[in-house]
């Protein structure tokens, strides 16, 4: 009863012999395109990576969030990913670094770029999320007056 | 050692399958706590490190709702069981072992419930309960003792209940120290910190851990691929796909950053929360009517310098500690609102702001409208600017009685006299008032080079003869007291006042700044051509007090006399003020500084008013300064003083604002005739934000240019000038005709003018 209900395959095997050459070449380029897409995938993850948006989250003096408040914070660290859109599992994770800096323990939050919006606005009432720069502060801008008189033009 | 960092690293991945729950870990006490306690002791100038870094890969919902099926069928197949372990002797013989069963499926023994035909079903059938013996015992089995199967398929599906937000997690931890154990030793704190989650399932490294040695990952083939994923942030842990997953509810102490509920304080915090900026702040790019406040950000998040409006601006207070920034924001303020083409006047309590702020006024459209007075440690040749507080030059007689009032005031306020020396006031009102009577004499004798200054008080008050001199030569409302009343009063109410007047005496340039009869400042004038006035009084050790007060005074002064702008139809051109140390006019009359907030914004004069320990400033000024401002300002300040700011900064605890940082303020404004919200700036120093006006080289010009257009001079010549003045004076009196005596005829022009 078993070898009645077995498929046909050595019908099969015998058509694969005959097209050999056909299936192989199928199965190379198949092979080919494969890896080149895998290798394309994977270099997506590394330029992902290396543009991620990180800001820091620091907890204010009375900072005193319920159960209840972290776990509705949750589904937000969840969606971050997906408002990305469509990225390599490899790069798609959010990052939370607990890291020490001058003695003070410190909480940063990275995620993927496209979904830097998102990760501005602060996850719980009591923190205060600064994104981190350069220096971790924006830039000073310099003012000119209008009024200034032409002889103050100075090589700088 | 000279600098090299050892470095410890380990994954950590869950020891059983991930169905199996971590223990719920409570947020109060904060796990987090551990860590921090594990950072503190970091030697951070050897570049010592950690870091422990939590990569989530969120698993969605319909991955788990399979997950969760699979697992039912999986406790399901087992049968009754208790936490996973098959219980014998429940449901008749008890299951057979596996390859049995199968066969007894294959060979189409009976089993409950099935249907169909084939491989996959009969498998089925006779692993679910197909026995040896057939349906029948199945049927008693069911019926007899057995289990209820909810609970078996409960436990089986452990954490993944409907409901849940689970992630793919990816633990590592990595600590660098200056020597390998100590790399080591802050690892094992750290990976011994995450015992706390320890239940039915638990953190464990990877890699080789059951030697001392207990490398985790640092062996040589899994260090790359930590360090590629530690840098870059790539999701690819070490743990099989069947232990990866955890729910939010697990990770809950970690998805939030430290709470108050540890006892650590090496927490990097914010200090309290501060509402974003109003968006009607305008952004400050050199246009002159606004004035800067400092960088804000915003609700979306971007940070821009931003300031008020000046037309908004009438009058701010400013409170906090000393060191936080208080005067380099004035100085940023100042350099506008002089590019702008407004007056200014600048007292610097510690005297260095304005030798900080005078490079970035040499441009040729500010550089001759500036006014600088430094009265620091100088030396015989140093050149100064003087003032005389008492003298009538180009004014007339009404204004005798506000020139008593700000000078006495001054002295009142700088001594602390408050309501509680009304002897020393009675003199000096009296005394201070028939020497500017008798100043005014002698500049309409046209001789305004012998006017008395406030020295000549001691001289008036000690010196009887000539006293007497002095008194036959002016009318008779002046002469009233000294008759009547004088001669009553105890010496030590005259000491009480003479004293006032030798802390004056004490330093050099004091000496020289007030006492020549002309000077070169005159703040009215001031105000009047829109000068830039820098005034350091400081160095001068006691008297510091003394002459802020006198200038302050004199300020408030110059800006009421502008009344006579107002009578005429003309409107005062706009003239910024900004003071540090307010307590050193809180010593005059009850209700007179509210006088002078409320008026002065009539005349076109803008205070910006600074002062650390506003507790110490009576009610009443500390009222008016809260009731008239249309700027707030707080930064560093103790509990009390705090708490009566924050009750003008609506939403504002008194621990945010104590907790503020330096060079960082909570301000609320008045934006277009209402009031903001409070908000947080971030003052900008000043060779930042100037930095293309900055030119040193051109300061000595500007000093010159100062000394022509303040006719300063050197403190040798004016004190020569001074030591002679006493007799002087007396000497132009006695060739003039004295005047009656009782009547009072200051209009009858003298005889032969010498």
């Amino acid at each position: 009863m078993l070898v009645d209900q077995t498929p046909d395959i050595g019908g099969w095997l015998d058509a694969a012999v005959e097209a050999r050459w056909w299936l192989v070449a199928a199965g190379g380029l198949g092979a080919a395109a494969w890896s080149a897409g895998a290798v394309w995938w994977r270099r997506r993850a590394a330029r992902v990576l290396r543009s991620r948006h990180v800001v820091q989250v620091l907890p204010s003096q009375t900072f005193d969030p319920s159960r209840d408040e972290v776990l509705s914070a949750a589904p937000r660290l969840h969606r971050l990913p997906q408002v990305a859109g469509l990225l390599p599992r490899r790069a798609r994770a959010v990052r939370i670094r607990m890291t020490s800096s001058a003695g003070l323990l410190e909480y940063h939050l990275h995620a993927p770029r496209d979904a830097a919006h998102v990760l501005d606005m602060p996850l719980y009432q009591g923190v205060e999320v600064r994104p981190d720069g350069a220096d971790g502060y924006a830039q000073v801008p310099r003012i000119r007056f209008a009024t200034a008189g032409p002889s103050m033009e100075r090589a700088r | 050692m000279s600098g090299r960092l050892y470095v410890a690293r380990a994954e950590l991945v869950l020891a059983r399958r991930d169905q199996r729950p971590l223990r719920e870990v409570a947020l109060e006490p904060d796990p987090l706590g551990m860590i921090a306690a594990a950072c503190a002791a970091l030697d951070t100038a050897a570049g010592e490190q950690v870091d422990v870094v939590l990569d989530l890969l969120p698993v969605p919902g319909s991955a788990v709702v399979r997950r969760r099926r699979r697992l039912i069928r999986k406790g399901a197949r087992r049968g009754p069981s208790l936490f996973g372990t098959p219980i014998p002797g429940a449901g008749g013989r008890g299951r057979p072992g596996g390859l049995d069963a199968i066969r007894a499926g294959v060979t189409g023994a009976p089993g409950a419930g099935v249907r169909g035909t084939g491989w996959g079903s009969a498998i089925r059938a006779g692993v679910a309960g197909g026995s040896l013996a057939g349906g029948a015992s199945t049927g008693r089995g069911q019926a007899s003792g057995r289990l209820t199967p909810r609970q078996d398929l409960e436990w089986e599906v452990g954490k993944y209940t409907p409901g849940q937000t689970v992630f793919a997690v990816q633990v590592l931890i990595r600590t660098a120290a200056s020597h390998p154990s100590r790399a080591r030793a802050l690892l094992q704190q750290l990976v011994a910190a995450c015992d706390a989650w320890t239940g039915e399932n638990w953190w464990r490294p990877v890699g080789p851990r059951r030697t001392r040695w207990a490398p985790y990952s640092n062996v040589w083939w899994r260090r790359r691929s930590f360090d590629l994923r530690m840098e870059r942030g790539d999701f690819a842990p070490a743990a099989p796909p069947w232990r990866r997953w955890v729910t939010a509810d697990e990770l809950a102490p970690l998805l939030k950053p430290p709470t108050v509920h540890t006892t650590a304080s090496n927490i990097a915090r914010c200090g309290g929360v501060v509402p974003a900026a109003p968006a009607a702040l305008p952004t400050y790019t050199g246009q002159p009517d606004v004035v800067p406040l400092g960088l804000v950000t915003g609700g979306d998040g971007r940070t821009r310098l931003a300031g008020v409006w000046a037309r908004d601006l009438l009058f701010a207070a400013m409170f906090g500690k000393a060191g936080y920034g208080k005067t380099e924001l004035g100085l940023v303020q100042l350099v506008a609102r002089a590019f702008a083409g407004d007056g200014c006047w600048f007292l610097d309590p510690h005297g260095a702001a304005v030798a900080r702020v005078l490079p970035y006024l040499t441009d040729p459209a500010v550089a001759e409208r500036v006014w600088e007075i430094r009265l620091g440690t100088p030396r015989m040749d140093t050149r100064i600017a003087t003032w005389n507080p008492l003298s009538m030059e180009g004014r007339p007689i009404e204004e005798v009685q506000s020139v008593v009032g700000a000078v006495v005031g001054a002295i009142a306020s700088a001594q602390g006299w408050g309501e509680s020396a009304p002897r020393a006031r009675t003199i000096l009102s009296n005394a201070v008032r028939t020497l500017a009577h008798l100043a005014w004499q002698m500049c309409r004798d046209g001789r305004p080079d012998l006017q008395p200054t406030l020295f000549q008080l001691r001289t008036l008050l000690t010196d009887e003869d000539w006293r007497e001199t002095v008194l036959a030569h002016l009318p008779g409302e002046v002469l009233t007291f000294w008759r009547t009343a004088f001669p009553s009063y105890t010496p030590d109410a005259i000491t009480t006042v003479t004293n006032a007047v030798d802390r004056l005496d004490a330093s050099l340039s004091l000496r020289a700044f007030l006492g020549a009869p002309q000077g070169g400042y005159d703040v009215r004038r001031a105000m009047d051509e829109g000068r830039i006035v820098l005034l350091a009084p400081s160095g001068t050790g006691e008297a510091d007090r003394m002459v802020a007060s006198l200038l302050i005074f004199d300020l408030f002064r110059a800006g009421l006399s502008r009344q006579d702008l107002l009578d005429v139809g003309k409107t005062p051109r706009t003239f910024w003020a900004w003071m540090d140390e307010l307590t050193a006019i809180d010593g005059a009359s009850r209700g007179y500084v509210a006088a002078i907030l409320e008026q002065l914004r009539k005349y076109g004069v803008r205070l910006l008013a600074m002062t650390q320990m506003a507790m110490r400033l009576s009610e009443s000024t500390r009222y008016a300064l809260m009731n008239n401002q249309s700027l707030l300002s707080g930064t560093g300040a103790d509990h009390d003083e705090a708490v009566y700011v924050t009750r003008r900064l609506p939403g504002i605890s008194p621990e945010t604002l104590m907790g503020v940082d330096r060079y960082e303020y909570v301000m609320s404004a008045v934006i277009h005739g209402r009031r903001s919200a409070p908000f947080r700036v971030r003052g900008v120093p000043i060779d930042q934000v100037y930095a293309d006006h900055h030119n040193p080289v051109a300061v000595p010009e500007l000093q010159r240019r100062i000394d022509a257009t303040l006719g300063r001079r050197p403190i040798g010549d004016i004190l020569a000038a001074q030591s002679s003045l006493d007799g002087d004076i007396l000497a132009h009196l006695a060739r003039s005709r004295p005047a009656p005596g009782g009547d009072a005829e200051p209009g009858q022009p003298l005889e032969d003018p010498t």
